[in-house]
């Protein structure tokens, strides 16, 4: 009797065992399956053609935070996977303050091929996006745009406690730029009154200089890119359309030391530590004169905090006197200028460490247009790179750039260095050298070259920069 | 008697297998001298559209042949000098260039490149750079060839320079063997003067 109990408790044990195994098994399975769905789907999405910089650049996929519905009434699985932003979740104009929220949504059409929608829910209620889903969004009041991975407006509801005020305008798709004017005038008695409005975006990015004690100072404010958008617009609402809607965004950057009033990024934007000897004199002397050429080069490095720029004394391998290796400006944004002659005259020291400096923005700008954030215009620079695309490397083209747009600003900030000597003319050999063989517009005429050479050994004998 | 054809077999193969290795390097090492070495056309005329060079100009401009010095000596890179970052594709080749020592350019009846190009090779020990600008528009030097194992992607570096100051670039191609023929996928500016 004692030996069949043990028997059938044996046996027990063993059933409850391999339950508990094929459960578990099958639970396994099923999220094996979910994510090898998910990385289908991770490899399938891409907001590279998304046109709206602001998703582009900011929006991030939480891609272990989804909601899966596979119920039996629908035909199709969807799975609605949550975000986050690199940027304010909110826009505001006045008295006005609307949140939003971004989720994506992304329906199995058939094995494999998968449809993407992009959602936005805008509200004033920040609260009721905390919870907000494209499956439940019964309580919601404001606006629910819909787009495709091209950033499309494919469809866009007005919603007031989860009741949809405006029928008219639901799925359809509208051509770049949303719904005609005529589709969405507010005072539609279809919608009591209700009804979409276009909205213009401006997007800055404000900075801050922390101060070692941590106190906090604005400095100054960047523009970056204007946005357009519908929002729905509730009956009697006050919501203000005759100026531009704010986004804004925060960045710091550190001062080391307060009392010299070098200001030095947390990662050193521009670095110059490595500088040794002339060339670091030199650079000092540059930055002290504040020249607008300095400052439009080596001081774009710390208004941006994508990119670095490092000088050092380092070996050229194609330049006797200085060069810019750009070779990771995509990877990690850095750029480094190496100056390899660190004996030549203060002059020419200046114009090596001044054309290196040119090249180095114009690398930021080209990176920085190419991400395209930045939207300052150098329609020449532009027309150049496509005229030569195929034909002359991106420093080839730099350097024709600079003899059309650089000649008087290096020879005028070495002017301005040499205590404003001479008329301009006795510093624009030195503005020349690296760029004679780029003269492609025939700009520098023989004798006037030959002119500036004996200007040049008048400049250089008689300066009293001193870097001895 | 066996032995001696089985001998003469294997040198020709080996022989056969050296000729193939050289041209491959010579036909890579012609499409990035083309791409790198180029005449000087007029830029456009401004204010203009951002339209490509016109073909006309391609045209005359592929008739323009020019005189190029090469260096005898083979620009060596290891981990630290070739610290590009990116381009996992090519990673198989990259570890080929660096770990190529080969010093020496083998000039075996190269005389020009596809574009027509007249190629002297020089060795700097013996000429001055003065006089290789007065003669030639460009002086060329080159890395090895990083070969992936496949043999269909390869990577070279190609420096330039031509006289006075602030006068040099460092250029890395990533090459691609699409039916037969090596084609430039990217171009990177290492560093500029």
């Amino acid at each position: 009797m004692k030996s069949k109990l043990q028997r059938l408790t044996k046996i027990g044990i063993l059933t409850f065992g391999i339950i508990i195994t094929v459960t578990n098994c099958s639970k396994d399975e099923l999220t094996k399956d979910e994510l090898t769905e998910i990385q289908k789907i991770k490899n399938e999405f891409s907001l590279a053609y998304f046109d709206n910089l602001f998703v582009k650049k900011n929006l991030q996929i939480n891609w272990n935070d989804f909601r899966l519905n596979n119920s039996e009434t629908s035909p199709k699985s969807t799975y609605e996977f949550s975000t986050r932003l690199k940027a304010n979740d909110f826009i505001e104009n006045g008295g006005t303050k609307l949140f939003f929220k971004y989720i994506l949504e992304i329906s199995k059409i058939r094995n494999n091929q998968w449809d993407f929608e992009v959602i936005k829910f805008t509200t004033e209620d920040k609260e009721s996006l905390e919870s907000i889903s494209s499956f439940s969004s019964y309580d919601f009041s404001g606006t629910v745009t819909h787009f495709n991975l091209k950033g499309e407006l494919t469809e866009i509801k007005g919603l007031e406690k989860g009741m949809e005020i405006t029928p008219k305008l639901h799925n359809r798709i509208f051509a770049k730029g949303g719904p005609t004017p005529t589709d969405h005038d507010p005072s539609d008695s279809d919608s009591g009154g209700a009804g979409f409005q276009w909205i213009e975006v401006v997007h800055y990015t404000d900075w801050y200089k922390v101060y070692p004690d941590g106190t906090q100072e604005f400095t100054h404010r960047v523009y970056n890119y204007t946005t357009w958008e519908y929002i729905y617009v509730p009956a009697n609402s006050n919501y203000s359309t005759n100026s531009p809607y704010l986004n804004h965004e925060s960045n710091e950057y550190f001062v080391v030391d307060s009392n010299n009033n070098e200001n030095v990024d947390e990662e050193d934007k521009v670095d110059d530590s490595k500088l040794t000897g002339k060339a670091k004199c030199i650079f000092d002397k540059l930055n002290e004169s504040s020249s607008n050429l300095f400052k439009e080069t080596i001081g774009k490095f710390i208004d941006d905090p994508e990119y670095n720029l490092t000088l050092i004394i380092g070996e050229c391998s194609r330049s006797d006197d200085a060069c810019t290796d750009s070779r990771n400006l995509d990877s990690t944004g850095e750029i480094i200028i190496k100056i390899e002659d660190n004996n030549a005259n203060p002059l020419q020291m200046a114009q090596f460490i001044l054309h290196e400096a040119i090249h180095a923005e114009i690398h930021r700008y080209v990176s920085r247009f190419e991400s395209g954030v930045d939207p300052d215009n150098r329609a020449r620079l532009f027309q150049l790179y496509d005229f030569y695309n195929d034909h002359f490397n991106i420093g080839d083209i730099q350097h024709v750039y600079m003899t059309e747009r650089y000649i008087n600003p290096i020879a005028s900030a070495l002017r301005k260095l040499d205590g404003f000597k001479y008329p301009l003319d006795y510093y624009k050999a030195f503005a020349w050298d690296g760029l004679r063989t780029w003269d492609l517009s025939n700009l520098l005429d023989p004798s006037l070259d030959s002119k500036y050479e004996e200007y040049r050994k008048i400049v250089i004998e008689n300066t009293t920069i001193s870097c001895d | 008697m066996r032995l001696k054809y089985l001998v003469i077999l294997i040198f020709l193969n080996l022989s056969c297998n050296s000729q193939k290795s050289f041209q491959e390097v010579i036909d890579v090492y012609n499409v990035v001298i083309d791409k790198a070495v180029k005449p000087l056309p007029t830029p456009p005329p401004e204010p203009g559209d951002n339209s490509s060079m016109p073909l006309r100009i391609k045209d005359s401009l592929r008739g323009i042949k020019l005189n190029i010095a090469v260096s005898n000596r083979l620009e060596l890179y290891d981990k630290q000098s070739f610290n590009v970052f990116g381009y996992e594709d090519y990673q198989s080749a990259k570890d080929n260039l660096i770990a190529n020592k080969n010093r020496m350019l083998m000039k075996r009846n190269w005389f020009n490149t596809n574009l027509g190009h007249t190629l002297s090779i020089v060795d700097l020990n013996k000429i001055d750079k003065k006089q290789i600008f007065k003669e030639y528009y460009r002086l060329v030097f080159l890395s090895n060839i990083g070969f992936n194992t496949a043999k269909d992607k390869a990577i070279v570096i190609i420096g330039l320079e031509y006289g006075s100051r602030l006068s040099g670039a460092e250029l890395l191609y990533f090459l691609d063997k699409i039916d037969g023929k090596w084609e430039i996928k990217h171009e990177k500016v290492i560093s500029i003067s």
